[in-house]
C-alpha cells in the first residue's frame, strides 16, 4: 500500500452555492501538484461532474448539500475525494449508455458518469464506516 | 429573474452568452433563457460560448434536449466560439452530430440567413 500525502481538506455547507469554490480549490491544488493544462481541464471536468451528481442526485437538488473535499497524492496520482451525506450512489446500477443515441434523442442522464470516466484514470464510489458516501477521482501525475 | 444577457440580431436571431464560470446556477439560467425564447416564439438562437472553459453534462443535456424543441418549430439552436477545452468535450460526445457548431458568431448568424 502506497503512502498517501494529504494535501487539502475542507467542508462546504452547500455544494450548489459553493460549486465554484470547490472547483477553484481542486484547480489550485492540482496545479501545484504538477498537472499540465490538459490534465487540469480533465480533473476540473470530472470534479464538476461529481459535485453536480452529489447536488442533483445525492441531495436531490435540495439546499444544504454538505460536501467534504479532500485531495491526496500517492504513487497512483492525485486523488480528489468528495464525501456527502445524501442518498448513496451505486454506479453498477447505471446502465452503459449509447452516448450518441442518448444525445440524438435529446435525453438527459447517464452522461456524467461517462464523462468522469473519460476525464480521469479511475472513478470509485463507496460508503464510509459512518454511513457517508464518497467518490474518489484519481488522475495520474506526469512522470518526474 | 435575471437571465444571461441576450441580444437580437438581424434575421431575428437571439444571441445568448452563458454566465462564467459555468456552474449549476448558470446552467439553470441558460435553460431558463432558452425556454423564454421558446415562450416568445423566438426560434432562432445562437449560444456563444466565448470564454467558457467548462460544460458539465447537465449543460450538455440542456442543449441536446432544447435543440429539438427549436427545430420542431422550424428554427435552430446553434452554438459557436468553443474554447479548446469545450471543443474537447464536444468531440468526446460527438456533439457536432446533434448541434450545429460554428467557429465564430458571424458564421453562426450567416447560417440562419435564408
Amino acid at each position: 500500500m502506497s503512502k498517501s500525502q494529504h494535501l487539502f481538506e475542507a467542508t462546504f455547507n452547500d455544494a450548489y452555492q459553493d460549486f465554484d469554490s470547490i472547483l477553484e480549490a481542486v484547480a489550485k491544488i492540482a496545479a501545484a501538484a504538477g498537472l499540465d493544462k490538459a490534465a487540469l481541464f480533465q480533473i476540473d471536468g470530472a470534479a464538476a461532474e461529481a459535485v453536480a451528481n452529489i447536488v442533483q442526485h445525492a441531495y436531490r437538488g435540495l439546499e444544504g448539500a454538505r460536501v467534504k473535499l479532500e485531495i491526496e497524492q500517492d504513487e497512483s496520482g492525485l486523488q480528489v475525494i468528495l464525501t456527502d451525506w445524501g442518498k448513496p450512489f451505486d454506479p453498477s446500477q447505471v446502465p452503459e449508455i449509447d452516448v450518441r443515441a442518448q444525445l440524438a434523442a435529446g435525453k438527459r442522464g447517464g452522461l456524467g458518469l461517462y464523462m468522469m470516466r473519460r476525464f480521469v484514470d479511475r472513478v470509485e464510489y463507496g460508503t464510509n464506516p459512518d454511513g457517508s458516501n464518497f467518490v474518489r477521482l484519481t488522475k495520474a501525475l506526469p512522470l518526474a | 429573474m435575471a437571465h444571461p444577457p441576450g441580444e437580437t440580431k438581424p434575421c431575428d436571431v437571439v444571441i445568448l452568452h452563458p454566465d462564467r464560470p459555468v456552474n449549476l446556477r448558470s446552467i439553470a439560467r441558460l435553460e431558463d433563457a432558452l425556454a423564454e425564447q421558446l415562450r416568445h416564439a423566438r426560434y432562432k438562437v445562437v449560444v456563444d460560448f466565448e470564454g467558457v472553459n467548462r460544460m458539465p453534462s447537465t449543460g450538455i443535456g440542456v442543449l441536446s434536449e432544447m435543440v429539438g424543441l427549436f427545430r420542431r418549430e422550424g428554427g435552430d439552436l446553434k452554438v459557436c466560439t468553443l474554447s479548446y477545452e469545450l471543443s474537447q468535450v464536444f468531440d468526446m460526445l460527438a456533439l457536432d452530430e446533434v448541434l450545429n457548431v460554428y467557429s465564430t458568431q458571424e458564421e453562426a448568424l450567416r447560417a440562419f440567413k435564408p
